[in-house]
C-alpha cells in the first residue's frame, strides 16, 4: 500500500517538475529526466526497505506499550512526590516563618529587659512592697519604655479630640479606629463624648537580626552579669 | 558646567555622636541617613546618630556572630555605635571614648592610644578610632543606597581645630577609603543648614553690615566663629571672620555637673561606673525639661542597681528646677561682666594624665573673651574695618553681633537661649536677632551636605573662609649667646590670617641654608589675634607672643643633592579643603622638599 502511493507521488513529482522546469524557461528536459530517473530510484530504494519481513515488527510495539506503561507510571509517582516536597515546603516555611516570629519577639522582650528592666519589675511579687519603692522602680521602667518606644515607633493618638470633647462619627466610620460604647440596639449613635484618644503607629523601625532559620533561638533575655572581683564573705 | 549627577554627603564627625545626611545634586534639600548599627547581640538598628564610641570586644564580650553586620557578616569590623557605648559601661577599660578630642590635642598625646594604657594590639589611635566610625557610616550608607557613586563626602571639624587636627582628620578619611573629602568648620556648617532652611529669603533676615555670631556647643567642645554680611560689587558677600579658641566644654560637661550633684545626695550609697553613667542619662534627661519654661519645681531620679531586685535596689534622688537653674546658668553661662572678667587660667601643677579640660567652664566668659579678642583681630585689619563698615565701633571692648545663631543640643533649651541673648545685650548688642535653627542636633550634618552639593553644582550662597588663624615658623635669633640671656626664638609669618583658600604663598626673599642629610626640625607656631601680620612678617619674641602648635620635619637625602648647605626658601600652598602644606623649595631649581608635621600616624588600621 505504502509502495503505491510512493510510486504515484514520485511519478506525479517528476511530471511537475518538468512541468515547472519548462515554464521558468530552462529548456533542459535533460534535467527533468535526471530529476524523475532519480524520483524512480528512490522509489526502488524505498520498496526494497519496506522488504523486512512484517512480523518482527510485534517487539518493539511491545516495548512501546512497555516504555508507555512505565513512563505513566513514574509519571504518577512525580506528580505525588511534587505534591509531597510542596506540603513539605508549606509546613517548612510555616515552621521558619513561626520561629523567625519567635525571634523577633524574644529580641524585642530583651530590649525591654535591657532599656527598661521590664522583667525584673514584672516577674517580682509586689504586694507587700511599700509604694515609694514601687514608684522608684516605676520610674527606671518609665523612663526605659519611653526610649525605647522614641526608638522604635511615631505613635500618634488617633482622635484629634481630647477626651472629654464630642466627637461626631460619619455613617461609615472605620470600626477598627473607633468603637462607639452603650450605642443603643435599636438607635446607633454616631456621636459621643471621647473617653479614649486611641493609639495608632505611624512609623516603625523595630530592632532586626541577621538570624538565619534554624539557628538557635535567642531565649536569653538578660545574661547573667559577674563582676570580676571577691565575694565579700 | 559642572557635574549634576549622583549623590554627595555631609558627615558630622562629633565627640559623642556622629550623624550623616545626604543630597543629591539635582535636588534641593537634604536628607539624614538612618545608621544601621548593632545595638544588641545580634542585634541591628538603624538610628539617625551613631555614638562616637568603640569598643575593643573580644570573644567573651560579644561572639563573633552577634556581631556581624549586613556588610560584613564576619563579625570582625570594629564594634562601634550603641552596642558598644552600652558595653562600654560595663567595661570601660576597653571603651574608646571622645577619640575627637585627642585629635586635637597638642603635643605628642595627638598618637595616644585609647583606651589609654591598654597595649598596642587592644587599641586605636585617635586617628583609627575616627576612620573605624567613618568606615562604619560609609559601610551603612552604601548598604542602604546601594552603587549609586558618591561624588563628594564633607567631613565637618570644630572652627578651632588647628592644622594637625585637620591634617590628622583627613588622614582618618583616608584610612577609612572615603574619597573626595572636603573639611568644613562646623559652625559654618550649621550657618549654611540655616542658608538652605531659607534660601529664597535668607536676605530679608541678613542686610549688608550685619555680624552673625555662630555659638556652637556640642558634646564635647564649644565652638564660637563670626560670619560677616557685606555687599561686594552690588552682590552679598559672606566671610567668616573670626573663629574662638578650641574649648574642651560642652553639654557634657553639664550633665556631668548634675550628676555630681545628685551623687552629693546619695551620701551612703556608693555609685558603680554603670550606676554613674546613667545617672549622668538621667541627669541630661532633666536638665532637658528643667530648663524650659514651665519646667516642673521636682525632678525625681531614680538609678536601678545591676541587680534583677529592681525595688530594694533602686537609688532615688530629685533636683529641683532652681537647683538645676542655678548648676547650669550660674555655672556654664553666669552673666559675667565683659571687661573686668576673663577665663581662668589653667591652675599650675602636675594635672592626670588626660584630656585638658577647660579650667573654666563659664562658657559666657569665653565667649566674652572670644569677642573681645575679635576685636583686636578689627582693630589691627583694614580690611576687615572696611568689609564690617559701620557695625564696628572703634570704642567698643568687643566685636557685637547683630544676628546669632545657636547650634547644639543644649540649646534645646530656651532658658539657655534666652541667658546668651540677654548677656549679649547687656554687653552691648544694641541690635540682635535670633536666626531660627533649623534643628540643633542635625544642622551641621545637613548642612555639610548643602555645602558638598554646593561644592558640585557651584550653585547656591557661599561663606567665604579665609585662613582665621596666622601660622609662623620658629627661627633662631643670630645674636650671639650670652649665659643667662634667653635668646628670643622669633616667629616668621609664613600663613597671614586672611589668606584665601586655594593661595600659593611664596617666601623667596628669606633665603635658608639648609644642610644637605640632616633632619631638620621647625616649631611651628599660630596666632588668632595677629590679623595686620603680612606674609614674611617678623615676630621678635615667639614663645611669649604666638601659640606654639607642632613641630615640623624636612629630611633632604644625602644622595639628592650635593653634600653641603643648599639655598632654599618657603613655600606655603593653602588647599581648598583648608589644609596648610609648607616646603621648602630650592632657589635655583624647581625642587621642592615638604616640610611634615612630626605627629605622623603610621597608615596603618586594626580593620584593613
Amino acid at each position: 500500500m505504502q509502495r503505491q502511493i510512493l510510486g504515484f507521488l514520485a511519478l506525479i513529482a517528476a511530471i511537475t517538475t518538468s512541468i515547472l522546469l519548462l515554464r521558468s524557461g530552462l529548456q533542459t528536459p535533460l534535467v527533468a529526466s535526471l530529476l524523475t530517473a532519480t524520483l524512480i530510484v528512490l522509489q526502488i530504494r524505498m520498496q526494497e526497505k519496506s522488504k523486512v519481513p512484517v512480523n518482527e515488527t510485534h517487539v518493539p510495539l511491545q516495548v512501546i506499550e512497555d516504555l508507555n506503561h512505565r513512563l505513566s507510571e513514574t509519571h504518577e509517582q512525580l506528580v505525588s512526590a511534587k505534591a509531597e516536597t510542596l506540603k513539605l515546603e508549606d509546613q517548612l516555611k510555616k515552621v521558619s516563618t513561626a520561629e523567625t516570629e519567635d525571634a523577633a519577639v524574644l529580641m524585642f522582650l530583651r530590649v525591654l529587659q535591657e532599656k527598661s528592666r521590664i522583667l525584673d519589675f514584672a516577674l517580682t511579687d509586689i504586694a507587700r512592697l511599700p509604694d515609694p519603692q514601687v514608684g522608684a522602680a516605676a520610674r527606671v521602667v518609665h523612663q526605659g519604655l519611653r526610649s525605647v518606644l522614641a526608638d522604635s515607633f511615631a505613635i500618634d493618638p488617633i482622635a484629634t479630640e481630647s477626651e472629654g470633647q464630642t466627637l461626631q462619627l460619619p455613617e461609615d466610620f472605620d470600626s477598627t479606629r473607633y468603637r462607639v460604647l452603650h450605642s443603643s440596639a435599636a438607635q446607633p449613635n454616631n456621636r459621643g463624648v471621647v473617653l479614649h484618644r486611641g493609639w495608632e503607629v505611624k512609623h516603625m523601625n523595630l530592632p532586626r537580626s541577621l538570624r538565619q532559620p534554624g539557628e538557635a533561638l535567642p531565649s536569653v533575655l538578660a545574661p547573667v552579669e559577674i563582676e570580676a572581683r571577691e565575694a565579700l564573705s | 558646567m559642572k557635574d549634576k549627577a549622583g549623590l554627595v554627603r555631609g558627615i558630622d564627625l562629633g565627640t559623642t555622636h556622629s550623624a550623616l545626611a545626604y543630597a543629591r545634586c539635582d535636588e534641593e534639600t537634604q536628607e539624614l541617613h538612618a545608621i544601621a548599627q548593632l545595638d544588641g547581640p545580634g542585634r541591628l538598628i538603624d538610628h539617625e546618630l551613631l555614638p562616637s564610641v568603640g569598643f575593643l570586644a573580644e570573644e567573651r564580650d560579644a561572639s563573633l556572630r552577634d556581631r556581624a553586620l549586613p556588610w560584613d557578616l564576619s563579625g570582625e569590623a570594629p564594634l562601634v555605635g550603641r552596642w558598644a557605648r552600652a558595653l562600654a559601661s560595663g567595661n570601660p577599660e576597653k571603651a574608646v571614648l571622645s577619640a575627637k578630642s585627642w585629635l586635637c590635642y597638642a603635643g605628642s598625646h595627638r598618637e595616644a592610644r585609647l583606651p589609654q594604657g591598654a597595649s598596642e594590639d587592644r587599641s586605636w589611635t585617635a586617628v583609627e578610632a575616627s576612620a573605624h566610625f567613618l568606615r562604619h557610616m560609609d559601610a551603612s550608607f552604601r548598604a542602604s543606597l546601594g552603587q549609586e557613586p558618591v561624588q563628594r563626602t564633607v567631613l565637618t571639624v570644630p572652627a578651632s581645630f588647628d592644622l594637625v587636627a585637620r591634617q590628622l582628620t583627613e588622614e582618618a578619611a583616608r584610612l577609612a577609603g572615603l574619597q573626595n573629602v572636603t573639611l568644613l568648620e562646623e559652625p559654618l556648617a550649621a550657618f549654611y543648614a540655616w542658608l538652605s532652611a531659607h534660601q529664597t529669603n535668607w536676605q530679608d533676615a541678613l542686610k549688608p553690615g550685619d555680624l552673625v555670631l555662630i555659638c556652637d556647643i556640642g558634646g564635647g567642645t564649644s565652638d564660637f566663629s563670626l560670619v560677616s554680611v557685606s555687599a561686594d560689587q552690588g552682590l552679598l558677600r559672606l566671610d567668616r571672620i573670626a573663629v574662638g579658641r578650641h574649648l574642651l566644654l560642652g553639654g557634657d560637661n553639664m550633665d556631668l555637673a548634675l550628676a555630681h550633684h545628685c551623687q552629693a545626695q546619695l551620701l551612703k550609697t556608693e555609685l558603680d561606673h554603670w550606676q554613674f553613667l546613667s545617672l549622668q542619662q538621667e541627669a541630661r534627661r532633666a536638665k532637658e525639661s528643667l530648663l524650659t519654661s514651665d519646667a516642673p519645681d521636682h525632678w525625681p531620679l531614680a538609678i536601678a542597681a545591676r541587680g534583677s531586685n529592681l525595688f530594694a535596689q533602686t537609688l532615688r534622688c530629685e533636683l529641683t528646677r532652681s537647683t538645676a537653674q542655678s548648676l547650669l546658668l550660674e555655672g556654664f553661662f553666669p552673666a559675667v561682666e565683659l571687661i573686668t572678667e576673663k577665663p581662668k587660667a589653667r591652675s599650675a601643677g602636675l594635672a592626670r594624665m588626660g584630656l585638658p579640660y577647660e579650667n573654666d567652664p563659664a562658657i559666657t566668659r569665653h565667649l566674652g573673651a572670644f569677642l573681645q579678642q575679635a576685636q583686636e583681630q578689627v582693630r589691627l585689619s583694614i580690611d576687615l574695618q572696611n568689609s564690617l563698615g559701620k557695625t564696628w565701633i572703634k570704642e567698643s571692648k568687643a566685636l557685637m553681633p547683630t544676628a546669632i545663631l545657636f547650634n547644639g543640643g543644649v540649646f534645646h533649651s530656651e532658658a539657655l537661649r534666652q541667658r546668651v541673648l540677654h548677656l549679649l545685650q547687656n554687653w552691648g548688642a544694641t541690635r540682635l536677632q535670633e536666626l531660627t535653627s533649623p534643628g540643633y542636633d542635625h544642622a551641621v550634618a545637613l548642612g555639610a551636605a548643602h555645602f558638598a552639593r554646593l561644592q558640585m553644582t557651584g550653585q547656591g550662597m557661599r561663606v567665604r573662609a579665609a585662613a582665621a588663624r596666622s601660622y609662623y615658623i620658629g627661627l633662631e635669633s643670630n645674636e650671639p649667646a650670652v649665659p643667662g640671656l634667653r635668646r628670643p626664638l622669633r616667629g616668621l609669618c609664613v600663613l597671614p590670617q586672611g589668606t584665601e583658600e586655594g593661595s600659593k604663598l611664596s617666601l623667596p626673599e628669606q633665603e635658608f641654608g639648609l644642610w644637605t642629610g640632616d633632619a631638620l626640625s621647625f616649631r611651628l607656631f599660630s596666632s588668632a589675634q595677629r590679623s595686620s601680620d603680612q606674609l614674611g612678617t617678623i615676630v621678635s619674641d615667639a614663645e611669649a607672643d604666638l601659640e606654639e602648635v607642632t613641630e615640623l620635619q624636612c629630611h633632604i637625602p644625602q644622595g639628592d643633592e650635593q653634600p653641603g648647605l643648599l639655598p632654599v626658601h618657603l613655600r606655603a600652598d593653602l588647599s581648598d579643603i583648608g589644609s596648610l602644606h609648607l616646603a621648602m623649595q630650592h632657589s635655583l631649581s624647581d625642587r621642592q622638599w615638604s616640610l611634615e608635621f612630626q605627629l605622623r600616624e603610621e597608615a596603618k588600621s586594626n580593620h584593613a
